[in-house]
């Protein structure tokens, strides 16, 4: 029981590590990529920002 | 030597007389002069300023606001490098491409350009990424009349008169006979066999303008004179900041260090990508705090948190920080022209010139698509950020710091419908009449003139004495 525990852990684990590299890194890199840009404006200019200005 | 009026002048039997001894006609007689061919220049102006010279540039602008040309040349000698800023830049040779001229040939008078000039012969360019370069303009502090004035004043080939107002040229079938000049409010016929106008970006074309008035079979009616009349529209495109020492990592050794304003220019691919006109981009460098601090607080509004670190990097002095000026390329515009008055003439009764001009949506929709794409550049970077002017594009908003470079109006062509002189500045269908100077720019890229024009001059130089010497 306490060996398929362990069993069972080890591979939750080790999946969410893999989840980790193949899913949630790069899809923060797509994000990263395909963020927009921010405008704002202040008086009579327009700035251009990025979205964690 | 130099003479003060024509009637001084003890010889007036010159193969070569130019008129103008600005950058273009002065560069043109010294390349005659190492070729040993003798050349008169005829100055219009004065040896110094004078205001009653300069109300000879009094013209008409109809349509947008350009400014005054008895502001912006000058009626002297040396000609308007005695005021001008001193940049110079090769043109692209991308921006060369609706020229017919051989690029190649325009190019390998860089060298002896430079040596007139005082500059090096060094405009690197770095690649920033796909759309924009860093760029290097190199700084003339050359005044023609300064550094030439002795040479020419002790020349066995080169003469010089002062006060010599040409009002057009003479001839029939194709061939000029002679110029009617006015010196001293007399009338002077001065004979040769090349006559070169470089009288300047307006001149050149209210002179030949007026020849072919004054004559009814000289010059081809179908030249399109005057037209494609082009200028540097120069503005205030927003204000930003940039990490220099963030861009010096970045770019390695190839960053390019200067002082003054870091330059950037639009590349081929943006341009041709986004269908637009090509720009330099000057991000000043003025080390005024007040005026760092209003950009920072601007930001400050619109990002609190980033802002602050950006106003903590004020104090280490590694912001670049200010205005973004830029220099537009201006497309060439048949309706944009120069035409002689109606009514008023000069005190030498030749018509004053009415420059039509008109700013094109164009021009401010490219200084948009410039600076919104310099922005995600800075961002993607990590370079800076750049705010861009909200009305950038609309003509109604567009406020014109200076318009200093006039060309066209005699642009360089294969075909007449389209273009006055050939390949070698030869007005089409006239055996013996050249144009010197930027009236001859077929398309202006952003680039400033005069290291074009001194090229061009010195090529024309060869071309004339080649001539020459085939007859001999």
């Amino acid at each position: 029981m306490l060996k398929n525990r362990r069993f069972f852990l080890k591979n939750f684990f080790s999946g969410l590590f893999l989840l980790n590299i193949f899913l949630i890194i790069p899809y923060n890199k797509i994000q990263s990529q395909i963020k927009k840009l921010k405008k704002k404006k202040n008086k009579d200019l327009i700035w251009y920002l990025d979205e964690s200005d | 030597m130099i003479y003060k009026f024509l009637s001084d002048l003890p010889k007036k039997d010159y193969p070569v007389v130019i008129f103008g001894s600005g950058p273009a006609g002065i560069s043109l007689a010294l390349k005659l002069e190492k070729k040993k061919i003798n050349s008169l220049i005829l100055e219009a102006g004065e040896e110094n300023y004078s205001e009653k010279s300069q109300e000879s540039y009094l013209s008409n602008v109809i349509g947008d606001d350009i400014t005054d040309l008895r502001y912006s040349r000058l009626r002297q000698l040396g000609g308007t490098s005695g005021h001008w800023g001193g940049w110079c830049k090769p043109i692209e040779n991308w921006n060369l491409k609706n020229w017919t001229v051989n690029i190649d040939k325009i190019n390998s008078y860089s060298k002896e350009a430079s040596e007139i000039l005082n500059i090096d012969l060094k405009f690197n360019k770095t690649k920033i990424n796909n759309h924009f370069n860093q760029i290097q303009f190199q700084y003339s502090n050359v005044r023609f009349a300064e550094k030439f004035k002795d040479h020419i004043h002790n020349s066995k080939y080169i003469d010089l008169c002062l006060n010599s107002q040409i009002s057009h040229f003479i001839g029939e079938k194709q061939l000029i006979k002679e110029a009617k000049v006015i010196s001293k409010k007399k009338v002077f016929f001065i004979k040769s066999k090349f006559f070169i106008l470089a009288c300047g970006g307006v001149e050149n074309s209210r002179i030949l303008l007026w020849t072919k008035e004054k004559n009814d079979n000289l010059i081809n009616p179908i030249l399109p004179i005057g037209k494609y009349w082009m200028t540097h529209p120069w503005f205030l495109g927003g204000v930003g900041f940039l990490k220099k020492t963030k861009m010096e990592n970045m770019l390695n050794e190839d960053f390019l260090k200067y002082e003054g304003p870091i330059h950037f220019a639009t590349s081929q691919k943006l341009i041709e990508e986004k269908k637009i006109l090509s720009g330099a981009i000057y991000m000043n460098a003025d080390e005024d705090n007040k005026f760092h601090k209003e950009i920072i607080k601007s930001f400050l509004c619109v990002s609190p948190e980033y802002g602050k670190k950006i106003a903590r990097m004020l104090f280490n002095k590694d912001l670049k920080c200010g205005n973004i000026f830029l220099n537009l390329e201006e497309a060439p515009n048949e309706n944009n022209k120069i035409v002689l008055d109606k009514r008023l003439k000069d005190e030498n009764q030749i018509p004053i010139s009415n420059i039509h001009y008109k700013k094109s949506k164009k021009t401010l929709y490219s200084a948009k698509i410039i600076l919104e794409n310099l922005a995600t550049l800075f961002i993607q970077k990590k370079l800076g950020r750049v705010a861009v002017k909200e009305n950038i594009a609309d003509l109604n908003y567009y406020e014109n710091l200076g318009v200093h470079h006039h060309m066209g109006g005699t642009r360089i062509g294969d075909d007449k419908n389209n273009s006055v002189v050939d390949n070698n500045l030869k007005v089409h269908d006239a055996n013996n009449l050249y144009i010197a100077g930027s009236s001859v720019f077929t398309t202006s890229g952003y680039a400033n003139p005069t290291y074009t024009i001194v090229k061009l001059s010195l090529k024309l130089g060869d071309e004339i004495s080649d001539i020459i010497n085939k007859k001999l």
